[in-house]
């Protein structure tokens, strides 16, 4: 196995097993309704399920809402997220569920209830959390995959601000080593190991799924590599932290929860960073570009983080991880998620296609960084 | 006379659009999601297809381009020459085949040489194939956004 955090290294290998199934076969609701009742069986007997409906919005996985009927309690709606074969990421329901459980009255998320961390009655490993009100963009947009170039526009730019800030903040200095998080593992061996650690995760998913070989990310890798940066300080990163994965109340403004915590691990801050602050997750209009359409610039979004968070960003660390955000998300969009296409493994290859059509970006991106790194391999 | 491909397409975009669509229920919420990137990705494909042909035919001279400037620098121990002589060969190689499938032989031969420099290249010599492959990936990859502008992700290309 290769060296990198160990539950995700077992994820790794895992997965070469499911590369040889046959295509994906979407769940029907009248399905899921069943697998429900009998997952819920001994958990909330007498339980009835009902209004199973498949969710729109996400690139990774099955997400159907539900109510739950209960003889001692009102009816409440649940979300159950669910694992297709492959996906766009790949990642681990129960390390969803243990960080949700962990972020429990700290910042606002969706409370996780359930778990079949193996997938014992769901045909794939699934996790089920209460339905949270909000909506993650403007009703004024019909149509936006996965939240990309969301517009918040005014005023609720300015409303979100203070509590996007809090949020990030809070993730960053929560206190991990007291929390319970027994399926994570704390890079601490060395400076270098929770970024090392990183890279190697990655690196795998880009071995084991490239449909191409594509110069540009081979140099990148290198690059990587050979200058992993010291965390002195390692901390929860939630590593898909931006505009579109957190719901909000049009009208007050107020966040309701922040979502898409799959990808989160103990590691460096900065590479929150450099993942919100790509060009793809903000908006530019009339020529100003805005971090989450949010921070009218990098430095406007740096010197409020920093104010909120009490941290200070280390300009070589921020530069490697911007690299290494523009290497994640082609690896993504034009490795995990093109793969998962060209197998019929996926519910939604075409979005996957669709947003493949991304990858030029970041290409682009990585050879202008490498550029001006004086280090080249 | 036969149904063009512009025709069959821009019946689909059609049927979908006027009939499917309008049909999927309110709260069919991932079905209406895919149903209409299924619309966008066909009539991106339409504004694409005529010149499609020449499009692919340029990424493959543009990679081409590349492993000869790659073979051009390239300097080091046995591994370095190793790929590099594969990388030669395969460039040599005229047997036709389709364009995407050249392109990914081309690529795979690129990779080769960009591994074995890291592992016996001459530091300059490296350095040098380096630069060549960022500047020309960089040149690539500006074709390619614009490409894919209409898909309005891009919005240094929209």
């Amino acid at each position: 196995m290769i060296d990198t955090e160990p539950g995700l290294a077992r994820l790794l290998e895992e997965r070469k097993a499911r590369r040889r199934q046959p295509p994906y076969v979407p769940q029907a609701d009248d399905a899921v309704g069943g697998m429900l009742e009998a997952f819920l069986a001994d958990k909330v007997p007498g339980a009835r399920v009902s209004g199973v409906a498949r969710l729109g919005g996400g690139a990774s996985k099955e997400q159907f809402a539900f109510t739950l009927g209960r003889s001692d309690g009102p009816d409440q709606r649940y979300v159950l997220r669910m694992d297709p074969l492959e996906a766009i990421t790949e990642t681990s329901r129960e390390r969803e569920f243990d960080i949700l459980k962990a972020f429990e009255g700290v910042i606002p998320v969706p409370r996780p209830v359930w778990l079949d961390a193996e997938g014992k009655i769901f045909p794939r490993p699934a996790v089920i959390m209460e339905l949270v009100p909000g909506t993650p963009k403007p009703s004024t947009i019909t149509l936006s995959v996965t939240g990309l170039g969301t517009v918040l526009g005014d005023p609720l730019r300015g409303l979100i601000r203070p509590q996007y800030l809090d949020m990030l903040a809070r993730i960053h200095n929560f206190d991990w080593r007291a929390a319970h998080l027994p399926s994570y593992a704390a890079p601490t061996a060395d400076p270098k190991q929770p970024t090392r650690w990183l890279i190697q995760f990655w690196k795998e998913l880009l071995e084991q799924d490239a449909v191409a070989r594509e110069p540009v990310l081979r140099l990148a890798t290198q690059w990587l590599e050979a200058n992993v940066p010291d965390c002195p300080d390692p901390c929860i990163v939630h590593g898909d932290f931006r505009t579109g994965n957190y719901l909000f109340d049009e009208a007050t403004g107020k966040v309701s929860a922040l979502l898409d915590w799959e990808m989160s691990y103990i590691g460096d801050f900065h590479a929150d960073l450099g993942w919100l602050l790509q060009p793809v997750f903000g908006t530019r209009i009339d020529g100003v570009f805005r971090v989450s359409d949010i921070f009218e610039g990098e430095a406007d979004f740096i010197t409020a983080y920093e104010a909120a968070s009490g941290k200070t960003v280390d300009p070589v660390r921020l530069r490697y991880f911007k690299l290494f955000n523009a290497w994640k998300s082609y690896i993504l969009v034009s490795a995990l998620g093109m793969r998962a296409a060209r197998e019929k493994h996926n519910h939604q290859d075409v979005l996957l296609t669709f947003l493949a059509a991304t990858g030029p970006m970041f290409v682009a991106e990585l050879a202008n960084l490498l550029q001006a790194e004086g280090d080249l391999p | 006379m036969n149904p063009s491909v512009h025709d069959r397409l821009s019946s689909v975009v059609r049927a979908l659009e006027g009939v499917v669509l309008p049909a999927l229920p309110a709260n069919a919420a991932l079905a209406r999601e895919q149903a209409m990137l299924s619309i966008g990705h066909i009539q991106i494909v339409l504004a694409q297809l005529d010149a499609t042909p020449a499009f692919e035919a340029e990424e493959v001279a543009d990679i081409e381009a590349m492993a000869q400037a790659v073979l051009g620098l390239a300097a080091g121990g046995k591994a370095t020459r190793a790929a590099a002589d594969a990388l030669r060969a395969t460039l040599a190689d005229s047997a036709p085949r389709p364009a995407r499938a050249r392109l990914e032989q081309v690529q795979d031969g690129i990779d080769a040489v960009l591994i074995a420099l890291a592992s016996d290249g001459d530091p300059a010599a490296q350095k040098a194939v380096s630069q060549q492959v960022l500047a020309l990936g960089a040149a690539r990859a500006a074709k390619d956004r614009a490409w894919f502008a209409a898909m309005g992700f891009d919005a240094g290309h929209s």
